[in-house]
């Protein structure tokens, strides 16, 4: 009897251990796949008025199987405040209409990669910035009675034009929470760019407590902001022991200029909970003092 | 005595006073400080050079030939003799050079001080002094200050002071300042170039099996996709027939990325996502914008939402609109059209970011029979 009540109860474990596995293992299953991969995801590119200038992505096929290529250029524009794009016909940035590609199909072994070439001509009377990318797109397997997939990735190319632009960032908002129980804190920084070139913006966001003494540097990634739009660019510190009030100063640079942009905000750090637990225990050693004494000298004399 | 009375009915003694404050004492130990911050910072010195900038051409670490410009606004109208800014390590305290930092010969390219006659020195490396050897009263407007000349520190993504003061004489008597302004020296390759370093981004797809999960359903994915068809059969009428993919993003680059969702146009009025001759199967109502519980195609004449076809993601942090839609009170689904829809999204470089997306397919009763195809689109775009 006493076997059975072990046995039962480990043959149910062994059991649901069985099941749960295989169970994973069924609604994990993945079929075989296809990858491409594209170098560089984006590149940029200057170019004087009325001259021609070449570019090249390269895509290899990550995949076990041969794959049919198509490539085309397409323009795009910022969509969104995060850096994503959107392909589109209809830019005021257009390169597409400029650009000439080396090859539009071609087939990629398993494991090949295949260096397709751009040539952008710039009309004579160009100015500012224009916005394409190479669009690889894996042609797709037409089957009766089903839905093909059709798989593309795109590499992006930005154009700046030689000569006069009009480079004009500024910094819309610059926040943090404003209280955070410890780090990391994340500094929002939100971009607009009322130029008409992309800007880059890169920088650092100086942290000082109280008392003005510098607490940490955090650095601002390099970031493209298309003409027209805003982005949002996140920068985090972290690893700090925090507590109090604390100034943040955006020192932003961005253009050929290399102008200067500052913004301040300012945050509070507490670790409520621990307080809290702190404060806690302190009152109900206060409020136990009589017996604590009276244990302290039964123990102790 | 009507005093001492009272103090003894409320048996208040120095020990039970002496205890009450200790605890109290505890108490404000730890709140206080922090709570302090708020009123005890921001106490500078009396006037202040008030909207304190500084610009220089190069932020490269150890960069040479570089200018330096400074901003402010006085805050009286005494005529200023002289002018020292020193560059430190640190806002306050004792001023340590940065470590590279030289004010070199400076020049003062620039300024719109009141006076005539400027001797411009560097007292020390790090620091630049101008003397106005006839002062004159100096309105309170903006007074912009221009060093060529001076190396940057050499340290990488570091931020320095400059403290500026003001003196009505040669160095003794104050009328401005010292005030601080912070300024930043980035990499050494900090310009913008273009990416050198072989930066790359990978799109992967693969299919699903059925029987698999999708988006908070249990076993609820009814075909086995492969990486480049969605094989949803022969269709029972009144049922909706789920199909998965996975669909994988690597980039070793700084970029972020955006996969998105569309179909081919085909020769049908309004681009319908599946056709078969005439007939066609219709996207389902729910848009990227706002998604929907999926719902039974209810159309009585032919391929007239007869038959609906959708997606949806897994992903719960778009980046555009309700980042959610999908997922909260999913799955939730949209229809397709010939322009891409948000499906899956990461602002910031991600290496091996697998995200599961669905399709979906109902028909009902008045759905002509039919061989149905049509091209699912999928783009993934790097961030710019």
């Amino acid at each position: 009897m006493k076997r059975l009540f072990i046995i039962v109860p480990l043959f149910a474990v062994v059991a649901l251990g069985t099941f749960f596995f295989f169970h994973q293992y069924v609604v994990t299953a993945q079929v075989a796949g296809q990858g491409l991969e594209v170098s560089p995801p984006s590149q940029e590119v200057i170019i004087d008025p009325g001259t021609t200038k070449t570019i090249k992505a390269k895509l290899t096929n990550k995949s076990d199987s041969t794959l049919p290529i198509e490539v085309r250029i397409e323009d795009f524009t910022a969509k969104g405040n995060e850096g994503q794009i959107e392909l589109t016909t209809t830019s005021d940035y257009s390169v597409s209409s400029w650009t000439d590609l080396s090859t539009n199909s071609f087939t990629l072994a398993p494991g090949e990669a295949r260096e397709v070439t751009a040539t952008i001509t710039a009309p004579s009377d160009a100015a500012g910035s224009r916005f394409g990318s190479f669009v690889f797109a894996i042609k797709a397997d037409d089957q009766p009675g089903a839905a093909s997939i059709s798989q593309q990735i795109a590499s992006l190319f930005l154009v700046k034009i030689s000569g006069p632009v009009d480079e004009k960032l500024n910094i819309i908002s610059f926040s943090a929470p404003m209280f955070s129980e410890f780090s990391p804190v994340t500094f929002a920084i939100n971009f607009g760019n009322e130029g008409n070139v992309y800007s880059k913006a890169r920088g650092l966001v100086n942290v000082t407590d109280t008392f003005g003494n510098k607490v940490a540097d955090v650095v601002v990634d390099e970031t493209n902001i298309f003409p027209g739009a805003e982005r949002i660019v996140n920068a985090t510190l972290d690893n700090q022991f925090l507590i109090g009030k604390y100034t943040a100063t955006a020192l932003i640079y961005y253009g050929e200029d290399n102008t200067n942009l500052t913004a301040t905000t300012t945050f509070f750090v507490f670790p409520l909970r621990i307080a809290a637990v702190v404060i806690a225990v302190l009152f109900v050693l206060y409020f136990l003092r009589k017996r604590l004494k009276k244990a302290g000298k039964a123990l102790f004399g | 005595m009507n005093y001492m009375r009272i103090l003894s009915a409320r048996r208040i003694n120095l020990r039970y006073i002496r205890k009450t404050i200790l605890v109290a004492f505890l108490i404000l130990a730890l709140t206080v400080p922090p709570l302090a911050n708020f009123s005890i910072g921001n106490i500078y010195a009396a006037s202040p050079l008030t909207n304190y900038k500084i610009g220089i051409n190069n932020s490269q670490s150890g960069a040479t030939d570089v200018t330096y410009t400074f901003n402010w606004t006085t805050s009286g109208t005494n005529p200023i003799k002289q002018i020292d800014i020193q560059v430190c390590t640190t806002p306050s305290g004792t001023c340590n050079a940065p470590s590279g930092f030289s004010s070199g010969t400076p020049t003062l390219s620039a300024d719109n001080i009141a006076g005539s006659g400027r001797t411009v020195s560097a007292p020390t490396a790090n620091a630049f002094r101008v003397v106005v050897t006839t002062p004159a009263t100096q309105s309170t407007q903006s007074m912009n200050l221009t060093f060529t000349g001076v190396t940057n520190p050499t340290s990488d993504n570091t931020t320095f002071y400059t403290r500026a003061t003001t003196y009505s004489d040669t160095g003794s008597t104050i009328i401005d300042g010292p005030t601080v302004a912070a300024f930043a020296v980035l990499t050494s390759s900090s310009i913008a170039v273009t990416a050198s370093v072989d930066p790359s981004f990978t799109f992967s797809i693969a299919g699903v099996s059925s029987g698999a999960n999708f988006n908070g359903g249990s076993g609820n994915v009814d075909v086995t996709t492969t990486a480049t068809t969605i094989p949803f059969g022969t269709l029972s009428v009144g049922d909706q027939t789920i199909a998965a993919h996975d669909v994988t993003i690597s980039s070793n680059a700084l970029n972020g990325y955006q996969v998105t969702a569309s179909h081919s146009a085909g020769l049908l009025a309004g681009n319908p996502p599946l056709a078969s001759g005439s007939a066609n199967v219709d996207s389902f109502t729910g848009s990227n914008a706002s998604p929907a519980t999926w719902s039974s195609p209810n159309g009585t004449t032919a391929s007239t939402n007869t038959g609906f076809f959708g997606y949806s993601t897994e992903d719960s942090s778009l980046c555009t609109g309700t980042v959610d839609r999908f997922t909260n009170g999913g799955p939730n689904w949209a229809g397709s059209s010939t322009t891409g829809g948000e499906l899956i999204c990461n602002a910031n470089a991600v290496t091996g970011q697998t995200t599961r997306i669905g399709w979906a397919i109902e028909v009902n009763a008045y759905q002509q029979p039919g061989l149905y195809s049509g091209t699912a689109i999928l783009i993934a775009t790097p961030t710019y």
